[in-house]
Order: C-alpha cells, then structure tokens, then sequence
C-alpha cells in the first residue's frame, strides 16, 4: 500500500505538516515505514484551491491513503473524488502517525 | 439625478440606518440594498413580499462523452475549481470557480462550454414611493461582487435618484459597490475603531474619485476630535453629526427608520440630499 | 498539543464585537493566543497595543503586465476578460487590476506573448508581542481582494505558534458578514461566538451567520449584547438560540462606559463586569466539553 503524508521535512521522523495543502513535502512511504518517495509540493504557494491542486498531485502518484493534518472541505471532497483515503494525524510525527495507523486496524 | 452610496467601513456605525433615512426623504426613485451579505434594509423599510429572482455566476460544463481526461484544465486553473484525477472526467467545485473562462479555452477537445450556477437572489418590489431593489447572497457562497454586480445592472433601468445601503468593510464588495456611484457618504463613529477604518474607506474612495461626504454618528460617545481633523485634512465635508439617542436605537431595534422618529434625523437627512445636488449640478 | 480556536463573529457590524473579544483576551492571557482576521477594517490592535516584532508581506494573487513593446493591439486579451479588468486605449492595453481576478486567461491567449502574470503585495501581516500574549493581525490594502486568503494565513500562523509552545486556545477575532472572509475565518475551527444585539437586524444578521455555521459543521454559542436595547428581541434571540440548540453564554446591558474606555483605546474590562466574568466562566464550560 502507498501511503503518502504532508510533512515538514521528508523523513519519517518529521513531524506531520500543520497544513495539508501547503505542506513543504509529501513523502510517500509503505505501511512498514519505508520510505518510497519524496516529493516537493510546487503548490505550497498557491492561492485558491491549493487543497484540490495537492490531491492532483498525489493522485499522478498513485496514493491510496494520505495523513493529514485536517483537511477543509474542498481538500476533503477531492480526495473523496480521487479515491484517496486519509487519516487525521495533528501535532504527531510521521512515525507516531504510523503506529497510530496500524492499532487503529486501519479499516482500510 | 444620481446614486448615492452609504458606506462605512466599519460595520455597525449607522449605514441602514442612514440609507433607510434617506430613502424616507426621496420620491419616486430607487431604493438599493448592496449588502447581500446580510441585507437589512428591507427589514427597516417593511418590504413584504418582495419578487424574487435568481442570480447566477458562469460556470463550466464539461462534455464527458467527449473528454479524454487529459487534465489540462485542472492544471490551468488558478482557482483550483476542477478536480481531475487518472483520467475520469474532471468535476468542477462551484465555491471555487470564478467563471473566468480559462478551461474552456486550453481544453483541446473542446468539451467545455459556459453554465451557470445560483449564488444569490434579487428581491426587488413596486411601492407607492419608490422601487426597491435587494441582492442577498446564498448562504456558504463565497463571492458576493457578481451578486452586486448583478443589482447595479438591474438598477441601471430603474427610476433615478437612487439610494444604496452598501456593504461593510474597504474590499471588493465595497468597490464593487460605489464605483457605479455618483456620491458616497461615509458614516462613522467618533472612536478610534470608527476613524481607523474611515481612513481605510476614504482612501478607496478618493483612488475611484467619487465625491463624498461624512456623516458621525453617535457623535456624542467618544472623541470626535480626531475624526475632524481628519476630515478637514482630506477635503470631504462633514454633513451631520447626530449625538447618540436611546429613542432612536430603540426605535431601529423594533425596525423603524431614525428619520420617522427623530427631528435632527431628519434634518441631516435633507442636508445630505441637498449637499449632494448641489455638488453633482 | 492541538489548540482549540474559538472564533468571534457577529453577521452584523457594530455589536461590539472587538470590544468583547478584547475584553476575552484580557481573561485568556496565558492561555491563549489572538489573531485578529478581519483583515479589511483591522481593530483589535487598537486595544491590544502589540510591539510588532515580525512583518510579512502578503500577496495572494497575480496580475496582467503587459509588455508595450510586443502588443500590437490586437485587443484579443480584452474580448477574452470576462471581468472587464483590460481596456483597449489609443497608447496601450491597461489593465484595472482591482477588477482583475488574476485568472491568468489574458496571457494564455495573447498572440504576441505580451502578457505575463506577476505577483504583487497586497497587503501586510505582523506578528506583535501584547502584555497579554501574542497577536497575529493583518491588513489588506484598501480595494483588494484575496482577504479569504489572507485570513486563513493569519489562522494557520497562529495556529502553528501556539502548538508549538504550549497555548491551549486561539481567539480569533472574525470579520463581519457571511461571505469569503468570514467562511475562511470559521472553517476547522473549533467552537463560533457570535455577539449579537437585540434588534430586528441583529436577529435576521444572526440566522443567516447560524446557517453558515451549521453547513461548515461548527458549534454556535451566543452573547447578547446591548441587552437592554429591546426586550421583545430580546426574548426572541434567546428563545432561538434554544431552538437552534446554540449556547447562550451570557447577556451584558448597554453601557457608555465602555465606549469611554475603547476611545482611550483601553480594554473595557472594568465596564464589561461583572456579565464578561459570567461569560468566561461559561465559555471555559463549554469548550472543555468540546471534544478535539
């Protein structure tokens, strides 16, 4: 499974972005923890509609589940679109994130 | 025969109250609500059963028998209003879309024509003195200009002079508002929040070159030294100061206009109406 | 550790929303952080009185430049814009920027590639240290557009500050009216207060604001003020509060004294008591029981 978050820096360790749509990276990693991928989100500085252009990106990667911080309603409705599920994970670190994922079962 | 706008920058300093005065003072022409996000003018003039017709905002339609998905228009719009993902049909979010046009343009299929969308309502109603006009905005909609826009177009076949409550606040709504105006009046509070936006409010205004006047309110509570000296700085003539009356907050309370209880109501209402001709003749 | 962001708004201006929510600062100091995002007509400064130590420059949009040199006067770019934001003179295309909505088509479809979008500053945001905490506040240049997004800058700012050092609450001090400000000042946020007035406008102001909440899925709770202005409103908005299922978190009467106080630009915390104590009290009640 593909699993992407927003986070500050694009290590595991990092902590969960405050922002979704205008989180500095997404590091896409599998369940285990392995880190997949690192990308740069161009739309950090975009006005309107940043949440809608990061569930673009994500989906040209082929993510099924993405960790977030919150998301507003027009970042929601797009991963809803996109087929992308997400987990709420404020204030914790990717890997604590993680681990929170995997005691929760992840109905996924 | 003209359109005047009352504006105040700050909301709650007495704008409905104003525009409602000056709508009691005038005959025959029409009476404009541009608040729309909360148009309370209607209220204090007892409109009853106005006519209601939708207002509309262009919006894409896209032809998905003829969409190849290829995403362009997603990626060509600033507003991020379209989201595409693989290669489905895109969807448009209507809070987002601004109706600029841009999709249609860079799709290479041509799948994309013009919509439109409801954001709001024009109310407007005949009465025996004037015709009364009011844009309300649907409620979640994010943009209230088009929605301005919209009245101003309808007012524009109507009988002059006409009277504008306009919107709170020194952004778009307001420029949208007054730049189809012949005189704004601003209305302000002799506090330190009244005078800090005024100045916000009389910049726009001044940038559009529309000729204006202020009236203080409440001038009674608070300061209005520094609104003078304000105003003598930048020109514009101070038409009526009106002290602070429990009558007449009461009275706007129960949804009655200052002028149908309150003499100096209504002599600065004649001042303003009488000033204005003067100026624009 | 997530902050709870409690939002302070009215639909209707003049309520005395700014001078209550100055008055809350004074009894959140320490726990909490503020932020003023009614970005066009800024007030809460005036009471707070912050030493702005960090100034930002906020552009959230681009628009036309066009190189004279290229254009041949085609006048395309003009036929394109359906905001009526270019028009066509005898020396140029020029562009009204405060009706630009930085779309972008006008570049897109110059034949002469005489267009490009560049982005400007349309306003300033500070960061200014208060005797009572920090403040976030901000103000957009007269005209401009964008204020939605400027707000949810400011949020988003304060926010990260205070999880980062410990504050358990946001009090954001929010914009008059229902429209883009206003929905991107409430968004996420935790808990909306609207200050209301008895008055056949305040009534109507606060329905539409209360169906604003309910579609972005944000808890109402409501303070009177001006109480004594009328008492048929007055029972009015308590009776729909209830049936809303809004928490009414206190009422406080007229008082001059509390515009002696904001004219000399101080805190009405003297003049609010003892109603603004109740309404705290109240208030701590409540968004405690709100689970994050």
């Amino acid at each position: 499974m593909r699993i992407a978050a927003a986070v500050n820096e694009p290590t595991i360790k990092s902590l969960i972005a405050e922002r979704f749509a205008r989180a500095p990276y997404f590091i896409i990693v599998d369940e285990n923890g392995n880190l997949l991928e690192a990308i740069e989100n161009t739309n950090a500085e975009q006005g309107h509609g940043a949440g809608g252009a990061a569930v673009r990106l994500l989906s040209k990667h082929n993510i099924d589940l993405v960790i977030v911080p919150r998301l507003g309603p027009n970042a929601e409705e797009a991963l809803a679109q996109a087929g992308i599920k997400h987990f709420k994970a404020e204030g914790l670190t990717l890997e604590e994130a993680l681990y929170s994922l995997e005691g929760k079962g992840a109905s996924l | 025969m003209f359109r005047l706008t009352v504006v105040s920058g700050k909301g709650g300093t007495g704008k409905t109250c104003v525009a409602s005065s000056l709508a009691f003072a005038i005959r025959g022409g029409t009476v404009i609500d541009l608040d729309v996000d909360e148009p309370d003018l209607g209220l204090v003039l007892n409109i009853q059963n106005p006519e209601s017709e939708s207002i509309y905002k262009v919006v894409p339609q896209i032809d998905a028998k003829r969409c190849v998905g290829c995403g362009i228009c997603a990626d060509s719009c600033v507003f991020g209003a379209l989201n595409q993902f693989g290669t489905n049909v895109p969807t448009v979010n209507m809070k987002l879309c601004h109706g600029c046009g841009v999709c249609e343009y860079v799709c290479p299929q041509k799948t994309i024509k013009d919509s439109q969308t409801q954001i709001g309502e024009l109310n407007s109603k005949r009465t025996e003195n004037w015709w009364f006009l009011e844009g309300r905005l649907d409620i979640g909609e994010p943009n209230p200009v088009p929605v301005i826009h919209a009245v101003l177009e309808k007012a524009n076949s109507l009988p002059f002079p006409q009277i504008v409550d306009g919107p709170p606040g020194t952004a778009c709504p307001m420029v949208a508002a007054i730049e189809q105006s012949h005189f704004v009046v601003l209305v302000t509070e002799p506090t330190p929040f009244g005078l800090s936006d005024l100045v916000l409010a009389a910049e726009t205004v001044h940038e559009l070159q529309i000729p204006a006047a202020v009236v203080i309110n409440r001038s009674d509570l608070g300061n209005s030294k520094e609104t003078e000296v304000f105003c003598n700085k930048i020109n514009v003539p101070i038409l009526a100061r009106l002290p602070f009356s429990k009558e007449v907050a009461h009275a706007y309370a129960e949804g009655t206009a200052p002028f149908c209880v309150d003499r100096k109501w209504r002599e600065a209402t004649y001042t303003i109406l009488d000033h204005v001709k003067e100026v624009l003749s | 550790m997530n902050p709870k962001e409690i939002v302070i708004v009215s639909g209707k201006g003049g309520t005395g929303k700014t001078s209550i929510v100055s008055a809350l600062c004074a009894l959140f100091s320490k726990k909490a952080l503020f932020c003023d995002v009614d970005v066009d007509a800024p007030n809460l400064q005036i009471l707070l009185h912050p030493n702005d130590e960090e100034s930002f420059s906020f552009s959230g949009r681009k628009i036309p430049q066009i190189d004279s040199e290229r254009c041949n006067l085609c006048g395309k770019c003009v036929s394109f814009c359906r905001f009526d934001a270019l028009k066509k003179e005898m020396d140029g295309i020029s562009s009204l920027s405060w009706k630009c909505e930085g779309c972008g088509g006008c570049a897109l479809i110059c034949p002469q590639n005489a267009i490009t979008m560049n982005s400007y500053e349309q306003g300033q945001y500070w960061r200014g240290q208060t005797s009572l905490g920090p403040l976030w506040h901000a103000r957009l240049h007269a005209g401009e557009e964008n204020s939605g997004m400027l707000v949810a800058k400011l949020r988003n700012k304060a926010r990260e500050e205070a999880c980062k050092k410990g504050y358990p609450f946001v009090i954001v001090d929010g914009p008059p009216g229902i429209s883009c400000p206003t929905i991107s000042a409430l968004t996420g946020s935790t808990l909306a207060i609207a200050v209301t007035e008895p008055s056949l406008s305040g009534l109507h102001d606060l329905l539409r604001l209360g169906d604003l909440c309910s579609s972005l899925e944000v808890p109402l709770a409501v303070i009177l003020n001006k109480a004594d202005l009328s008492e048929t409103r007055n029972a009015e908005i308590q009776d729909r509060a209830k049936s809303k299922n809004w928490q009414f978190l206190g009422s406080i009467p007229f008082r001059p004294d509390v515009v002696e106080a904001i004219s000399n630009k101080e805190i009405p915390l003297d003049a609010l008591h003892p109603e603004i104590e109740t309404i705290y009290t109240n208030l701590l009640q409540i968004i405690n029981n709100i689970k994050m």
